[in-house]
């Protein structure tokens, strides 16, 4: 969203902001004063200990808030401004800094600034219509920083669930001739794949003749899912390799008769042991040990 | 290149009849082996027919169809039919386009297969 849509959205018009700059005037010589109240609610909440764990740190901090601070008092809202606000954005989520810290924080500048304001000797005129403006462009300000806290946090989010795709199919031989394969987190058509090829390719290397997909870990079951994972179980059969599905959980086992899936010639357990005999069973049986 | 050079040979491996593909499944081809095998079958008594793709890379799906077809027209005279050494890269192409694999028997390769037949021999 540009510049103006943005004021136009908070409804912050020029006269506001011409406003913000005549309260600026007025504001603009106590503002380490301002700052050092601030300070003294902030250094009461629990989270005062952890952000600021040494004097010299905080002594900056401190000087780059008046900074912050005589710029919002300038109100010369552009491209410049918008991007401090972000830095600071960038800055609050690179700390992790909750955003109720950062909202009771903003909440209690603009107390402070109002009583500023209203206990000041010479009492402006139009203060209602100042202070509003004031708490209009706190909102915008305090909008611009969140939504950038936001955005990075959902960037960080996609990034790790694109790790999780990511992470190998660690296929495992457990047993002679028997594969072993957790499947954990999402999947889909493209994870279907590769968990095939590697399983088919691991098959092939290691002539297994029973493969065991455990599905304990992954997240959701519907039909996609379960034809993916049929699919599967097609594929190593094509190769000789019978597969078995295990770790089905009552939620799964319930969603996919309710779904009408149909699992056909699959063999499913609910356990991961269970699965395991059926493959020591199945392999005995090819190598003729208990064969009638 | 005529049908004799690129025809299929059948093996008598172990009472067991073993068809080794390693060229593309023309029609020709096809119909070489067919004939072949099934007058194989007819001429003796076997435990099984192995069809083993090891030696092959590629298979299109109609290729795979008529395989399939071969196979059930083979336990139609009577003994199982296998399909042995699938590649993973065959396998997971014919699956992914969603062949219809009902009714295949499949194992690793030759060996697994005869020592299959020999185990499950119906007349010993």
């Amino acid at each position: 969203m540009n510049i103006v849509d943005l004021l136009k959205k908070f409804e912050l018009t020029e006269m506001d902001l011409e406003l913000v700059r005549s309260a600026g005037t007025i504001l603009a010589p106590q503002l380490e004063d301002f700052i050092d109240d601030w300070y003294v609610w902030l250094e009461v909440q629990p989270e005062f200990k952890q952000f600021f764990p040494d004097l010299e740190n905080f002594k900056r901090v401190k000087k780059l808030q008046v900074i912050n601070w005589r710029e919002f008092f300038e109100a010369g809202i552009n491209d410049d401004y918008i991007a401090h606000r972000r830095h600071i954005g960038e800055v609050h989520a690179r700390i992790d800094l909750p955003t109720d810290v950062y909202l009771a924080g903003m909440s209690k500048s603009l107390q402070l600034l109002v009583g500023r304001l209203k206990s000041g000797k010479k009492k402006p005129n139009k203060l209602d219509a100042m202070i509003e403006a004031i708490s209009k462009m706190i909102y915008f300000d305090s909008y611009v920083v969140i939504d950038t806290i936001h955005s990075i946090n959902k960037d960080r989010i996609a990034e790790h669930s694109k790790a999780m795709m990511e992470m190998s199919t660690p296929v495992t031989a457990i047993w002679e001739g028997v594969l072993l394969l957790p499947l954990v987190g999402i999947i889909d058509s493209q994870r279907t794949q590769d968990v095939m090829n590697k399983t088919l390719e691991k098959i092939a290397e290691s002539r297994a003749k029973a493969f065991v997909l455990d599905i304990s870990g992954v997240a959701a079951v519907d039909t996609g899912v379960a034809n993916h994972l049929i699919r599967i179980t097609q594929a190593t059969k094509l190769m000789g390799c019978e597969s078995i599905i295990s770790g089905i959980s009552p939620a799964i086992a319930r969603t996919l008769v309710e779904l009408g899936v149909n699992v056909g010639g699959v063999e499913t357990t609910a356990t991961l042991r269970d699965a395991f005999e059926l493959a020591l069973e199945k392999i005995g049986e090819e190598i003729g040990q208990d064969a009638k | 290149m005529t049908a004799d050079t690129v025809q299929i040979t059948v093996n008598r491996v172990n009472r067991c009849l073993a068809a080794n593909i390693q060229t593309d499944l023309t029609n020709e081809v096809l119909n070489g082996l067919r004939e072949n095998l099934l007058g194989q079958l007819k001429k003796e008594t076997v435990r099984g027919v192995v069809l083993d793709f090891s030696g092959l890379s590629v298979m299109d799906t109609a290729e795979f169809d008529a395989v399939r077809k071969l196979a059930q027209m083979v336990e139609l005279l009577g003994p199982p039919c296998v399909m042995v050494g699938l590649n993973a890269g065959i396998v997971s192409y014919l699956v992914t386009l969603g062949s219809d694999t009902s009714g295949i028997k499949s194992m690793l390769g030759l060996d697994e297969a005869l020592d299959w037949f020999a185990t499950n021999d119906r007349r010993s």
